[in-house]
């Protein structure tokens, strides 16, 4: 079911700048409603901009992304984000953390899957 | 009876610990009932079963309060205060309560240097009224400010200026005759009296009557609350926040999705745009304007009293110490400011 395999909304605040960052470093620019769009086509659909443009001026005040002004498509001007030195160096380290911390996390829930198969009733744990 | 009476500290060290925590989430504003006794109690457990000291474990009090004051109170319920922890409602009655104080003291001062009795004339009563009037209207504008209410916040403050200045004018064209003879214990009471009914009228009450409507579906109200909300309660620099307002303004536009389902309460989301790292140097900026143009304020009224000195005064010399030493003081906070820049 959908709404079990959603992620609760605590994970997807602590791994929001994560996730944009290796977005922003995947292209040269990005506006607000565009990596809305690439977190949702990812798996990421329930992430709003209520909590995403937050996470972009947080990463701004850090020095992790710069922000410039730029024409939009035939209409007002955007607001571009642009992954920094800085922001880069903290996604490689957050990454290679994230990276730990799931294989960890994986090895917690594999410990458990002997007994799942146990109580199951497997038939090579019955003999 | 305090948490601690209860909790029996290993260190003299620990329980200086816990009493800096208990009194730190005491003033932390909107904390839940029993939080510093929840906080304190997992605190001790840690401390006695590892027999660590609690800074040890847990580092600073004043940084593990707020850590676990943020914790604790909702994002709604910070949302909803200002930089001091106050809402529209709790600042309006700290103000009067503030001016109610500072009359019952001035009435305290008069009594010890002039004696028990005043005359007023229909010119002191005229200057009274327009500082009193004056003065509530300028409480009206420090809530009207903390509630994001730019334009009425200007509002009060002009009314409050314009009292001033009405009841000074008309102090100089009444006549100076002494009308009557009054105690100055009267004039304490009246302060008394309005703190007493500022503390007395629910925060509820006042937190409505300074939240402005914002109707559902009116994205440009909503988009315009933002705005005064990061530029009064956040302290932000009006061209950062019209650059978040333009921001969401483009995203509802491209989006076609309405203000309020895009970024649901503007006050919460006021708050996660403001709570970055850069707040608090944003706070500071405020505090040194605050203390700025009180130094200024001071100077005028130092250099009034310079003109015509009372050298064997002892209120004169008092008066021109606090006066130096606030100056240096906002000398120093400059200097303190301009060198983090």
């Amino acid at each position: 079911m959908g709404s079990a395999q959603s992620p609760q909304p605590a994970w997807m605040r602590g791994v929001l700048p994560l996730c944009l960052l290796s977005v922003l470093d995947s292209e040269d620019r990005s506006y607000g409603y565009a990596l809305l769009g690439r977190l949702s086509d990812a798996g990421l659909e329930n992430m709003k901009a209520a909590t995403l443009y937050p996470a972009l001026t947080r990463l701004e005040e850090e020095g992790a992304v710069e922000v410039e002004w730029g024409a939009g498509d035939g209409g007002p001007g955007r607001k571009y984000y642009r992954i920094t030195e800085r922001g880069r160096a903290r996604l490689h380290g957050d990454e290679a953390a994230w990276r730990a911390f799931a294989a960890t996390v994986e090895s917690v829930l594999a410990d458990r899957a002997p007994r799942e198969r146990k109580e199951q009733g497997e038939p090579g744990e019955q003999a | 009876m305090t948490t601690q009476e209860k909790l029996n500290w290993p260190r003299d060290e620990d329980e200086t610990w816990a009493a800096a925590v208990e009194l730190r989430l005491a003033l932390a504003p909107h904390s839940p009932e029993g939080l510093a006794g929840r906080v304190l109690a997992e605190a001790y457990e840690a401390v006695t079963e590892t027999g660590r000291s609690a800074r040890e474990l847990f580092g600073e009090p004043e940084a593990y309060a707020r850590a676990a004051a943020d914790e604790h109170v909702t994002e709604e319920a910070r949302a909803r205060t200002d930089s001091r922890g106050m809402t529209p409602g709790e600042r309006f009655t700290a103000a009067l309560v503030a001016v109610g104080g500072t009359g019952i003291a001035i009435s305290v001062i008069r009594w010890i240097r002039e004696g028990l009795w005043v005359t007023p004339s229909w010119s002191s009563i005229a200057a009274f009224a327009g500082i009193a009037v004056g003065a509530l209207l300028f409480c009206a504008g420090i809530g009207a400010w903390s509630a994001g209410r730019i334009k009425g916040a200007g509002g009060f403050g002009a009314a409050a200026g314009a009292a001033l200045g009405n009841g000074i004018a008309a102090a100089v064209y009444l006549p100076d005759d002494e009308l009557l003879r009054m105690p100055v214990p009267v004039l304490a009471a009246a302060g008394a009296l309005l703190a007493a009914a500022a503390a007395g009228i629910p925060n509820a009450v006042l937190d409505r009557w300074f939240a402005p409507s914002l109707p559902h579906g009116d994205d440009e109200r909503w988009l315009s609350r933002l705005e005064s909300l990061l530029r009064t309660r956040h302290a932000m620099r009006a061209a950062e926040a019209h650059s978040h307002v333009q921001e969401a303004r483009l995203h509802l536009a491209t989006s076609g999705e309405s203000a309020a389902d895009a970024f649901d309460d503007v006050e919460v989301y006021a708050l996660r745009l403001a709570e970055g790292p850069r707040r608090e140097a944003r706070l500071e900026r405020r505090k040194l304007y605050g203390v700025t143009l009180l130094a200024a304020a001071i100077l005028v009224v130092l250099v009034d009293k310079l003109a015509d000195p009372e050298p064997t005064s002892f209120w004169f010399w008092l008066y021109v110490v606090t006066a130096v030493y606030w100056v240096g003081h906002t000398a120093a906070r400059w200097r303190q400011a301009l060198r983090r820049r």
